[in-house]
């Protein structure tokens, strides 16, 4: 199943489940958003750039980075893509916690599709675009901000390494566009995540 | 005495902005503010009210309104001598007023006065369809007393993973497991009684 459809299934399921209450679950989310939203863009998760490099030989190398690592990612057009993980830990994102996507520099808004690679093979996780999330768009601003969306890293997601995906691009992109590298994103980086 | 006022030392790791101490003011509060986000507030003197949201959005207005409470500057701005919970309070009723008037509700800017939370209607709004209301309410009275007390804990009393865990005597592994068995055989049993989600 589709991550999109299964965590729209869980959602329902656990509204039915709640009768009318928030669960124990959406309590959970509910505080890593809050808390993701109080504080300003973490720094904890290393960044490369795409650059010039292979996609091949930028997966491999993202995977040598300590999560502490001051590399960074930054598009042609200046903007910083950052991701972490609220309720992870040391050492990768433990499943129930949630990704937090984070934009500097901004300054002309656009759009951001996010997925997931495991580094092993498999499926492809995607974040952004989904049936419930097609569009994650970024506000026009220079400053950091951190998207309002959260994706709650589930069972869907097994537990593994991965590499992430980032692109900032002008309009919304499909997966299959996204897939395709465009030409002039305003942002693109690749970031190691462990789903332990 | 205030919640925060009774242990000094979370309230220093709180105002620090200590991620352990965030979540325990979090747990302390969330029923409360829930419950606001949900029935709304009064102001009897003035015949006022600012109606709550639907279910579907009682966790944006959980989550902003904490989001706004740990924020540096609210932090250090609470001295810890009064209830916490009013002031939380506070920051619920100013996101319902501004989400009441973008829809169109006229309410005084000065929102000044003795607000009061309101109370439950008397009769809760449905949740689902009569049907689905009751298919709920079959399956889990023939659930095994397991998967019972883990609906009592993550959706009744609606506790974090790790407090519910740690009450059941089970690993975090192993709720997740028992949840997806709890949300399964909720799938099954609705398809077997020929209803969708």
């Amino acid at each position: 199943m589709k991550r999109d459809s299964q965590s729209d299934r869980n959602d329902k399921l656990d509204a039915l489940l709640a009768q009318g209450r928030m669960s124990g679950s959406r309590r959970d989310q509910v505080l890593a958003g809050a808390l993701a939203k109080a504080r300003p863009p973490a720094r904890r998760w290393a960044w490369l750039g795409l650059g010039s490099l292979s996609l091949a030989a930028a997966a491999a190398a993202v995977l040598l980075l300590m999560p502490t690592s001051p590399f960074r990612a930054r598009g042609s057009a200046g903007a910083v893509l950052e991701v972490d993980c609220v309720g992870g830990g040391q050492g990768g994102c433990a499943e129930g916690s949630m990704l937090m996507f984070h934009v500097s520099g901004a300054s002309d808004g656009g759009f951001l599709t996010a997925w997931a690679e495991p580094t092993a093979g498999g499926e492809r996780i995607w974040y952004f675009p989904t049936k419930a999330t097609p569009q994650a768009q970024v506000a026009k601003q220079a400053e950091p901000q951190t998207l309002g969306l959260g994706v709650m890293l589930g069972a869907e997601q097994p537990k593994g390494s991965y590499v992430v995906h980032l692109l900032l691009t002008p309009t919304p992109l499909t997966r299959e566009d996204a897939l395709a590298m465009p030409h002039k994103p305003l942002g693109q980086a690749l970031v190691p995540l462990v789903v332990r | 005495m205030p919640f925060l006022a009774r242990d000094s030392a979370l309230l220093q790791r709180f105002r620090r902005g200590e991620q352990q101490a965030l979540e325990t003011v979090y747990w302390a509060y969330v029923d409360r503010i829930e419950r606001v986000a949900k029935y709304g507030f009064r102001l009897a003197q003035k015949g006022l009210h600012i109606d709550g949201v639907a279910a579907d959005e009682i966790g944006d207005v959980v989550q902003e309104t904490f989001a706004r409470a740990f924020a540096e500057r609210a932090r250090l701005a609470y001295d810890g001598l009064r209830d916490y919970g009013p002031f939380l309070s506070t920051i619920a009723r100013n996101l319902l007023a501004d989400r009441a008037r973008r829809r169109g509700r006229e309410l005084p800017l000065d929102l000044g006065g003795e607000w009061d939370e309101a109370p439950p209607p008397a009769e809760e709004p449905a949740w689902a369809s009569e049907a689905l209301t009751k298919a709920v309410q079959s399956y889990l009275a023939s659930a095994s007393p397991e998967l019972r007390a883990v609906h009592h804990e993550r959706y009744v009393r609606s506790v974090s993973q790790e407090e519910a865990a740690r009450v059941l005597g089970v690993s975090r592994q192993q709720l997740r497991t028992l949840e997806k068995r709890l949300r399964d055989g909720l799938a099954d049993f609705l398809a077997g009684a020929g209803l969708s989600l």
